[in-house]
């Protein structure tokens, strides 16, 4: 589904460069769930700005489905974003203005859909993550865990196929990150959705299928769930605190 | 060292268009004052508008409109830099800076930018104010010798506005700044302002019939009741105005913030993050759209004038003598020979001089007036007024107009625009006093007869002002045994020379002539001594006293005796005009100004306010055409409708206005109203090109390009 090869990102201040990305390399199956884990500055987000195709790389492809992402122009590039990439931000990112219903219908809106179809589905998305009862809400009036899980429903309006989410349970309490992360397994359950998450919470981690995790703009290891969720979870701090230097 | 001075100054170098966008505003509203000052306190046109006069009241009062329309523009963009300071301030606030010091910073920093702005405003009004006064010179140089000359009350008038707005920015900043929530501070910038309801369909219908009901109630009601029925509504009508403006903000309430579904479902999807953008910040886009039109609508209105005048002063034109004036007999007026004299003193010839005599006497009519009630209501006074009375053969000899008029009937002098109205109406007089006998000759109305240069009394030659032409030999009688101060003299006669000299000329023999006037001529305009008989002391001290100043002929005159002399009329008329249409010109230029900054600045709004949206929807996958689309969409709410309203309204309210002075658009008329239709266009085109710039501003603040 989502292949990267061989990616280098590096920044330019002055005469100094710094390499962010080097040489990262890897690939996420139809229907996975992968976080990406890493401490601040291991270039974790960097890689989802290159994937979201919000920033250039400097070397090395990202492919989706057999199609390279470096090869598009900006009106393919917002065609692959509203069409096959889902975004769910740390910070919602819900228009004020439009209700919940009205919010998760915009990537259709875009594309000019026919509202039927829009609303139905919309409407189907709202029942299957529990927020129907808030439609006609503005985001101002529910809660943090609602709004994400409306941001997860707008994401998966267009049938995308991958959901690309940066930190998604980074300004939730844990009652409402379990709900954003039950709503990640619904998708992924009830529509074999593909999911690639930046996160740094361990908890929301251990309910992906793989983590990947990064240190200093190379991937560290990858670790894949083979047993219950609470030995994923052991794994991954141990991983974490080796990470870390053992502390 | 770094200080907050220093700090201050490096933001400031960062924002510099929010600067720049300030110091343009402040700098052009003082330009425009100060250049309107300087020249009206030039000897050119203090010379030309005497103090007192009435177009040196209408240029003041037009001024105060002017200046405070430039106090309200400069509020509004100091409003606006202060909100996109605030998030510095905010976030100066937060880091625990003292407000105190915060205060000082920003009030000196505006101190400092306005009286730049102040002294780059003046200089350039000077320089306005200098080709606008050339201009004014040649256009009057026939008739007028002023020169433009800066002055000091001018300098020093400019500099006290420039320190009106000076304080007023200053504490609309100190204000700004006792604000002590921080977080509301830092988010000033983004601060939201949500309508409070979506609006159906019937509250736009609503809107467009109470705009149109408010027009038709206050400008054109009144005057069907009053042809219709007699009844005089009075000036509260006026208030239906008010109904215009509230169905005005009605449609600007529903094209911000109409959001159904109703039978488009599609439609209503395909905008809806137009809507969502819109929702909150509704209540600002329809102050401002409901402020342009406005502004549009008064700019329009003021630029009018152009071409009414330009219609409407034709009318004047067509005087058959250039000179024409009366005088009653027991005066001292100047003979013919003395005319002859002055005219030689100042090089010019006296053509054509004929004078003949008229009488002054007693006559019926009918008196129009609204009761209590204000019902029309008609009185018969065997004795309504004191007329002007001349015979068949004085008149020709006057006019060269042989009138046949058989004995026990009479003519009625009117002017060559006189028509009936609600009013007065022509041949009401059916007989007038003889005074030798004691008794009343009674008279028939045969016709009008129009001779423009005999229609010099007040109330246009009808009413209590009329003038009669009757057969020789009842004139005989009627002159019978009057003393001198009911025998009047009508002189006319025509010169030749240069227009400056005519003038001078024409200045000396008003001068002459009103200071030789008789006690008897020493009444004002509307005076009638057969009012005066029913109403006794009060009405002779309203009415005795003409209000004259032999010095000065163009000075605000009240008098029954004044002289026609076309050369002064033409120098008024050409000198009011020219300043008229300056003034008219300026208060043009001020709301059309205001209009483009207050658009240019909106658009920023929309840029600044939807920033977060723009992005948020470019990562849901909106391409740049998607979102240039949507962005000019924003802009375009700010433009299209107010402009559309404002030239509309402004078309149809001087067409309504044209028709109801006299019920008919007459082809001078239609030809001021299309002269207006092409200055709209114009306006349209000015507005076409602001969008065009505020599209690009906004599209660089967000990254659009």
């Amino acid at each position: 589904m989502l292949t990267v090869e061989h990616l280098y990102k590096s920044y330019q201040t002055g005469k100094t460069k710094y390499e962010v990305l080097k040489d990262v390399s890897f690939e996420v199956e139809e229907g996975e769930f992968v976080a990406v884990m890493g401490p601040s500055g291991s270039g974790k987000t960097t890689l989802l700005n290159c994937i979201s195709c919000f920033i250039p790389y400097d070397k090395g492809s990202i492919s989706l489905k057999d199609v390279n992402l470096s090869k598009l122009n900006e009106k393919q590039i917002a065609k692959v974003r509203n069409e096959k990439l889902g975004f769910v931000f740390q910070d919602f990112m819900l228009l004020d203005g439009l209700t919940i219903l009205e919010n998760v219908c915009v990537p259709k809106v875009i594309r000019k859909e026919p509202y039927k179809q829009m609303e139905a589905k919309a409407k189907k998305l709202l029942k299957m993550f529990g927020i129907s009862e808030i439609a006609g809400k503005y985001p101002a009036e529910i809660s943090g865990g609602q709004k994400q899980r409306t941001a997860v429903a707008r994401a998966l309006m267009n049938d995308p196929l991958l959901i690309l989410a940066d930190e998604p349970t980074g300004n939730l309490d844990s009652r409402s990150s379990e709900a954003v992360i039950g709503a990640f397994l619904e998708a992924q359950e009830k529509l074999n959705a593909t999911t690639f998450m930046v996160t740094h919470d361990s908890f929301s981690a251990s309910y992906c299928d793989r983590v990947i995790v990064m240190k200093d703009g190379k991937i560290f290891t990858e670790l894949v769930r083979k047993g219950g969720r609470r030995e994923f979870l052991d794994e991954l701090l141990t991983v974490l605190r080796d990470l870390n230097g053992g502390e | 060292m770094m200080t907050l001075r220093i700090l201050w100054g490096k933001l400031r170098k960062r924002n510099k268009a929010d600067y720049r966008q300030f110091q343009f505003s402040v700098a052009f509203a003082i330009m425009l004052i100060s250049s309107f000052l300087l020249l009206i306190c030039s000897p050119l046109i203090q010379g030309a508008f005497p103090e007192g006069g009435d177009s040196s009241k209408q240029a003041w009062l037009i001024f105060g409109v002017a200046a405070v329309g430039c106090i309200v523009f400069v509020l509004y963009v100091t409003k606006l830099f202060l909100r996109y300071k605030s998030r510095e301030i905010g976030i100066f606030l937060a880091l625990g800076t003292e407000k105190h010091m915060l205060k000082r910073s920003l009030t000196a920093e505006l101190a400092q930018m306005t009286s730049i702005c102040s002294a780059i405003g003046i200089a350039s009004g000077a320089v306005v104010a200098f080709l606008a006064g050339k201009l004014v010179e040649v256009l009057v140089s026939d008739v007028y010798d002023g020169k433009f000359a800066y002055t000091v009350t001018g300098l020093l008038f400019s500099v006290c506005y420039a320190l009106v707005l000076f304080l007023m920015i200053q504490f609309q900043a100190g204000r700004s700044m006792k604000r002590t929530n921080v977080i509301e501070v830092i988010n000033e910038q983004r601060r939201q302002e949500p309508m409070k309801k979506s609006v159906s369909k019937a509250y736009l219908i609503s809107g467009i019939v109470l705009t149109f009901i408010g027009i038709f109630c206050a400008l054109v009601l009144p005057q069907i009741i009053a042809y219709t029925m007699g009844l005089f509504v009075g000036s509260w009508m006026n208030a239906f105005y008010l109904a215009a403006l509230f169905g005005i903000y009605r449609i600007l309430v529903y094209a911000v913030s109409s959001r159904q579904r109703g039978h488009n479902p599609q439609k209503y999807y395909n905008n809806l993050i137009d809507y969502g953008m819109m929702k909150f910040q509704g209540v600002s886009v329809v102050r401002n759209m409901l402020v342009i039109t406005l502004l549009l609508f008064g700019g329009l209105f003021a630029i009018a004038y152009f071409p009414m005048y330009l219609t409407s002063s034709v009318s004047d034109q067509g005087y058959e003598a250039e000179f024409s004036y009366r005088y009653l007999n027991d005066a001292d007026e100047p003979a013919e020979n003395d005319i002859d004299a002055l005219a030689n003193k100042h090089g010019i010839t006296v053509a054509d001089y004929r004078e003949a005599d008229f009488i002054r006497i007693f006559g019926s009519g009918v008196e129009r007036d609204a009761d209590e009630n204000s019902q029309l209501v008609e009185t018969y006074y065997e004795r309504y007024a004191k007329y002007d009375v001349t015979s068949a053969s004085e008149f020709r000899k006057l006019t060269g107009i042989s009138l046949d008029i058989p004995a026990g009937s009479y003519y009625q002098i009117i002017g060559g625009t006189s028509t009936e109205n609600l009013w007065t109406k022509y041949g009401e007089m059916d007989q007038l006093y003889i005074e030798s006998e004691d008794a009343y000759l009674p008279l028939t109305y045969v016709d009008t007869v129009s001779y423009e240069a005999l229609n010099i009394s007040g109330n246009r030659g009808m009413g209590d002002a009329a003038r009669f032409v009757v057969s020789d030999a009842d004139f005989e009688r009627l002159d019978a045994g009057l003393d001198d101060s009911s025998r009047e003299t009508q002189v006319l006669f025509n010169t030749e020379g240069e227009m400056k000299d005519k003038i001078a000329f024409s200045n000396e023999l008003f001068r002459e002539f009103a200071e030789r006037m008789s006690p008897s001529m020493d009444v004002m305009e509307f005076y009638n001594a057969a009012a005066e008989e029913r109403e006794g002391a009060e009405y002779t001290e309203t009415f005795a006293g003409a209000i004259v100043d032999p010095e000065n002929p163009l000075k605000a005159t009240d008098w029954q005796f004044d002289p026609l002399m076309t050369p002064l009329v033409d120098q008024q008329n050409l000198m009011e005009l020219s300043t008229r249409l300056l003034m008219f010109a300026y208060i043009f230029v001020i709301c059309i100004a205001a209009v483009g900054v207050i658009g240019y600045t909106r658009s920023q709004n929309v840029g600044l306010t939807n920033r977060q949206v723009f992005e948020d929807i470019k990562r849901l996958g909106a391409d740049l055409n998607y979102r240039k689309a949507l962005m000019r969409r924003q802009i375009r709410k700010v433009f299209v409708l107010p402009t559309v309203l404002g030239v509309g309204l402004s078309i149809l309210y001087e067409m309504l206005m044209l028709w109801n002075n006299d019920r008919i658009l007459s082809t001078g008329e239609i030809r001021a109203l299309l002269a207006l239709t092409a200055v709209a266009a114009g306006v349209v085109v000015y507005q076409y090109v602001i969008y065009r710039m505020s599209v690009s501003k906004t599209e660089r603040l967000l990254r659009l390009e």
